[in-house]
C-alpha cells in the first residue's frame, strides 16, 4: 500500500501542471449522475491523466458506481491514466458490497 | 427521480393483493382443503413482504412474516383452516393493508400499529397452538427439511436499464439479502454497458454475480426481486445439491422461469452441470441434422434424473406459461392517460360530426363518402376509448362478501350473498362512486329488511336469508339490484312517519308503490333503535343522491314478508352518447338515442286530441305526452307539423313532442355550469358539428314528469280509450 502510494505520489507530482482534477463532494448518485457524466466527459476530453478526489462522497448509489466502472473501462480503453486521490468510507462501503475492488487502493484520506 | 412511483405501484399492487388474499380466504371457508386458494393466500402475503422488504418497510415485513409462517405450515396440513382462524387471518390482512398504508405514508407508522401487530401475532400464535410464533419458529418443519443446514445459491442478476429510473438500487436487493443470510463473492461487471461517449449515466446495466448462504427457502429469496422481474433477469441456482424432496420443490417453484432445464435445476432435480451436458448433447444433435430430441428425454435416458421427475416439472412449466400469460395480458395506465384520450376523441368525435355536416352541406359526393368512412373509424375508436375505461363490476360486488359474512355474524343472522352478473361492464369512475350507496343499501337490507332466524322461522321461510346483489345491461343503462328475502317494508309505518314528517298530506291515498319510494325522502328513517350499522341518521336519501350525481335513477319494490328490491339504474358512461338531435324553432335539443324507441308525426287531430287530454292512443295503449314547447315555455310557433318521440326509461313510456325530427349523431355530453346544473329536464350540454350548442334533455326527469300520477290518472285514460 505505501509503495503503490508513493509511486503515485510521484506519478501526480510529474503531471500536476495541467491534468484536470475533479472532486466529487456530496452525494455521487442517479440524481446527479446525468452531470457528473458531463463533467468527467470534459475532463477526458483533456487527453490528460485524469484525477478524481473522491474523500467527500457522502453517498454514493449503484448509479455512481456503474459511471466510475464506465469511466474506469474507458481510461483503461483509450489508456488514459485515472488516479483515485481519496475513498470516503461510505463509498468504499459501497464498493465493498458489490466486489468493486478497482478503485480501493488508495487509502480513505490523503 | 424520486421513489415516488415505485412507491405508487407497491401500494396499487398490494392493495390488489390484499384483495385477492381476502376473497381467496373467503372463499375458503366454503372449501377448507382446496390447495389453490391456499396457494393464492401464501403468495400474496409472500409478494408483500417481499416488495416491502425492498422499500426496507419492517413493520411490514415482520409482520407479515408471521402470518406467511402460519399459511405455510397451513399448507403443509399442519391444522386446518378453522373458522376462528380463518377470522383471525382475516383480520391479519386488514392490519397488512393498514400497516403498508402507515409506512408508505410516513418514516415511521403509529406505535399504535405496532401493539396491533403484536396483539396479531400473539393471537396467531394461540390459535395455531404455536408456543414459538416469533421469527426463529417461522420455519416449517417441511422447509427445515428441504434446507437440512444452511443452504448456498449463486444468484446471477442482469440489471434492467429502467432499474435506477424506477427509483430502484440494486444495492438494495444486497442490502435485504443481508438481512436474510451471508453474501458472499460479489461480483459487478458492466460488459452490457455502452461505451463511454453512448452511456446514458441513468439507464441500468449492471450484472451481478454473488454466493448466498442462508436458511432460507429458495422461494423467500426469490421473492427479494419480485419488485424488479420483470424488469431483470434473474438466476438461482444452487451452488451444492442436498439431497430434497424434488417433487415437492418442483411443484412449488416460483413462476418465473418457464424453461424445463431452469425449473429442473432450481428445484434441485439435476445439477447446473448435467444440465449444461444434456443441452449440449441437445445443440449437437440439432447441428447433425437429427430432430432435436427433449430435454427431459435426454436427461431420463442418460439416467440423470426420472420420468416421474420430468413429468411434474413438465407440468409446472405448463402452469407457470399459463400463469404468465395471464399477467401479461394486463398493463397498468394512469387513469389521467385514460381521462385525456377520451377527451381527446370526444373532440374528435365533435370534430369529425363538423366534417360530415359541412360535406353534405356542399354536396360533394365523393367527401360525403369520405367523411362517413370517417365518422365510422371515430365511432370504432370512440368505442375502444370509451371500451378502456369500462372495468366488470365482479370485484365491487365481491368486496361485500366479507360484509356480509362479518354483519350477519354481528347481528347474529343467517344471511348467503348471491352474486350474479360480475361480469357486467361500467365505467370505472361509475364503479369507483358506486360502492359506497351500494354499501349503504346491503347494510339496509341485512338489518332492517332480512329478519332474525327465529323470527324467519316462526314466519316459514328457511333460516339462512338470502341476499342479492345482481347487475345487467338494460336499454343503454346498468342495472344493479340489491334484493333481500326478509320481511319487506314495513307500508303503515312508512305512512305514519310520512305524515308526521310532513311529506304526505293525511288524507291523500297513494298508492303503495308510492309510499314506498318516501324512504329516499330527505332526513327519513323508519329504524326504531339506531343500530351500529345503518340508520346512522344518514338515510335512502343520501343513497338517492349519489346516484342521481351519476346521472343515475333509484327505485324501490317491496312485498311484505317476501322481500324488497332496490333497483338502480346508471348511465354506460359519462363522456360521450349516441344521441338524437330534434329541433324546437330554432333550437336544438338532444336525446340520447338508447332510449328512443320510435318516432311518429302527428296528425292535426291528433294534435288537438294531445291538446286535450294531455295523452295519445298508440296502437290501443294511451302513451303520456309531454310538449317540449310548454315545458319549456317557448311559446307557439307557426309550424304546421309536429312529430313525437317516444321514449322509454325503465318501465316508462312517454312521447315527447318536438317540431322536428333531425336524425343520429354522436355527441360529446358537456357539464353545465353552477348556474344551470339544477336546471330540470336538462342534463347538459354539447356542441354541434356546425357550431352550435344544443341542449341534451334529462329523459328521465321529462318522463317522470309526463308520467300522470299513477292508478287514477292513467285508469281514466284507459277508460277515455275505451
Amino acid at each position: 500500500m505505501g509503495a503503490a502510494a508513493t509511486a503515485m505520489g510521484d506519478y501526480l507530482d510529474a503531471t500536476l501542471g495541467n491534468a484536470p482534477r475533479l472532486a466529487f463532494t456530496d452525494e455521487l448518485t442517479i440524481y446527479g449522475a446525468a452531470q457528473a457524466h458531463r463533467r468527467l466527459q470534459d475532463a477526458l476530453a483533456t487527453g490528460q491523466p485524469l484525477t478524481l478526489d473522491l474523500g467527500q462522497v457522502s453517498e454514493l448509489d449503484s448509479a455512481g458506481v456503474q459511471l466510475l466502472l464506465a469511466l474506469a473501462r474507458e481510461c483503461d480503453a483509450i489508456e488514459q491514466p485515472l488516479i483515485i486521490t481519496a475513498l470516503s468510507d461510505t463509498a468504499r462501503a459501497v464498493l465493498d458490497m458489490l466486489g468493486v475492488t478497482r478503485f480501493s487502493a488508495p487509502p480513505a484520506t490523503t | 427521480m424520486d421513489l415516488y412511483p415505485a412507491i405508487q405501484m407497491f401500494l396499487a399492487e398490494s392493495r390488489e393483493l390484499l384483495e385477492q388474499m381476502e376473497d381467496a380466504l373467503l372463499r375458503l371457508e366454503a372449501d377448507p382443503h382446496d390447495r389453490d386458494l391456499l396457494d393464492a393466500i401464501f403468495r400474496a402475503a409472500h409478494t408483500i413482504k417481499g416488495s416491502a422488504g425492498v422499500f426496507g418497510y419492517d413493520p411490514v415485513v415482520h409482520f407479515t412474516h408471521g402470518v406467511e409462517s402460519v399459511l405455510d405450515r397451513l399448507r403443509d396440513g399442519e391444522f386446518a383452516l378453522t373458522p376462528t382462524l380463518s377470522a383471525l387471518l382475516l383480520r391479519c390482512g386488514d392490519h397488512m393493508g393498514a400497516l403498508v398504508e402507515a409506512c408508505t405514508a410516513s418514516e415511521t407508522p403509529p406505535t399504535e400499529l405496532i401493539s396491533v401487530s403484536e396483539t396479531l401475532a400473539a393471537e396467531l400464535a394461540a390459535a395455531t397452538g404455536d408456543t414459538q410464533a416469533d421469527e426463529t419458529a417461522a420455519r416449517s418443519p417441511a422447509e427445515a427439511e428441504t434446507t437440512a443446514g444452511p443452504a448456498r445459491w449463486r444468484i446471477e442478476l442482469e440489471f434492467g436499464s429502467e432499474v435506477l429510473r424506477n427509483g430502484m438500487d440494486p444495492l438494495s436487493f444486497l442490502r435485504y439479502l443481508e438481512t436474510l443470510g451471508t453474501v458472499r463473492d460479489v461480483r459487478t461487471s458492466i460488459a452490457r454497458l455502452p461505451r463511454w461517449s453512448d452511456l446514458d449515466p441513468e439507464a441500468c446495466a449492471l450484472d451481478v454475480e454473488l454466493l448466498f448462504e442462508g436458511d432460507v427457502p429458495l422461494a423467500t429469496i426469490d421473492g427479494v426481486f419480485d419488485f424488479v422481474r420483470d424488469d431483470c433477469a434473474i438466476r438461482i441456482t444452487p451452488a451444492e445439491h442436498p439431497d430434497a424432496e424434488t417433487l415437492a420443490a418442483i411443484a412449488d417453484y416460483p413462476a418465473q422461469a418457464p424453461r424445463l432445464g431452469e425449473i429442473l435445476v432450481g428445484s434441485q432435480a439435476v445439477s447446473d452441470d448435467t444440465l449444461r451436458a444434456a443441452l449440449a448433447a441437445q445443440s449437437a444433435q440439432a447441428e447433425a441434422g437429427a430432430p432435436p430430441r427433449p430435454l427431459g428425454e435426454i436427461l431420463v435416458a442418460e439416467g440423470a434424473t426420472s420420468p416421474a421427475v420430468v413429468e411434474a416439472a413438465l407440468e409446472r412449466q405448463g402452469q407457470i406459461k399459463q400463469q404468465k400469460g395471464q399477467e401479461s395480458r394486463l398493463i397498468r395506465v394512469d387513469a389521467d392517460k385514460l381521462d385525456q384520450l377520451i377527451t381527446l376523441v370526444g373532440e374528435l368525435v365533435i370534430a369529425g360530426s363538423g366534417i360530415n355536416a359541412k360535406a353534405q352541406r356542399a354536396g360533394l359526393a365523393d367527401i360525403v363518402e369520405s367523411a362517413e368512412t370517417l365518422a365510422r373509424l371515430v365511432e370504432g375508436v370512440r368505442d375502444s376509448a370509451l371500451g378502456l375505461r369500462m372495468v366488470q363490476i365482479g370485484p365491487t360486488f365481491q368486496r361485500f362478501q366479507r360484509v356480509v359474512r362479518d354483519v350477519s355474524r354481528e347481528l347474529g343472522k343467517d344471511i348467503e350473498l348471491e352474486i350474479t352478473g360480475g361480469d357486467t361492464e361500467l365505467d370505472k369512475s361509475v364503479v369507483e362512486r358506486i360502492g359506497d350507496p351500494l354499501m349503504h343499501l346491503v347494510r339496509n337490507a341485512m338489518d332492517h329488511g332480512i329478519e332474525t332466524p327465529a323470527a324467519r322461522a316462526a314466519a316459514g321461510k328457511p333460516a339462512r336469508a338470502r341476499l342479492r346483489l345482481h347487475a345487467c345491461h338494460d336499454s343503454g343503462s346498468i342495472v344493479i339490484d340489491v334484493a333481500d328475502d326478509g320481511a319487506g317494508l314495513n307500508t303503515e309505518k312508512i305512512r305514519a312517519k310520512a305524515i308526521e314528517r310532513g311529506l304526505l298530506a293525511a288524507g291523500a291515498t297513494p298508492s303503495e308503490h308510492e309510499i314506498h319510494q318516501m324512504i329516499f325522502a330527505a332526513g327519513f328513517s323508519t329504524a326504531d333503535a339506531v343500530s351500529n350499522l345503518s340508520g346512522r341518521g344518514v338515510g335512502m336519501d343520501v343513497v338517492r343522491s349519489n346516484i342521481e350525481a351519476l346521472r343515475g335513477t333509484i327505485e324501490l319494490e317491496s312485498r311484505a314478508g317476501l322481500g324488497t328490491r332496490v333497483r338502480i339504474r346508471l348511465p354506460l358512461t359519462l363522456a360521450i352518447i349516441d344521441g338524437f338531435l330534434v329541433g324546437l324553432g330554432n333550437a336544438r335539443y338532444v336525446l340520447p338515442l338508447d332510449v328512443v324507441e320510435e318516432c311518429l308525426e302527428l296528425s292535426p287531430a291528433e294534435r288537438l286530441a294531445v291538446g286535450k287530454q294531455g295523452f295519445l292512443n298508440v296502437r290501443g295503449e294511451p302513451l303520456p305526452m309531454l310538449r317540449l314547447r310548454e315545458v319549456f315555455q317557448l311559446g307557439e310557433a307557426d309550424w304546421r307539423r309536429e312529430n313525437v318521440v317516444v321514449v322509454r326509461f325503465g318501465a316508462l313510456k312517454a312521447g315527447i313532442v318536438v317540431d322536428e325530427l333531425l336524425g343520429e349523431l354522436q355527441t360529446v355530453i358537456k357539464p353545465l355550469g353552477k348556474l344551470f346544473a339544477f336546471l330540470p329536464g336538462i342534463s347538459g350540454s354539447t356542441i354541434l358539428g356546425t357550431g352550435e350548442v344544443a341542449l341534451i334533455l334529462d329523459v328521465p326527469g321529462l318522463v317522470k314528469r309526463a308520467d300522470p300520477p299513477r292508478g287514477q290518472s292513467l285508469a281514466t285514460a284507459q277508460s277515455a280509450l275505451s
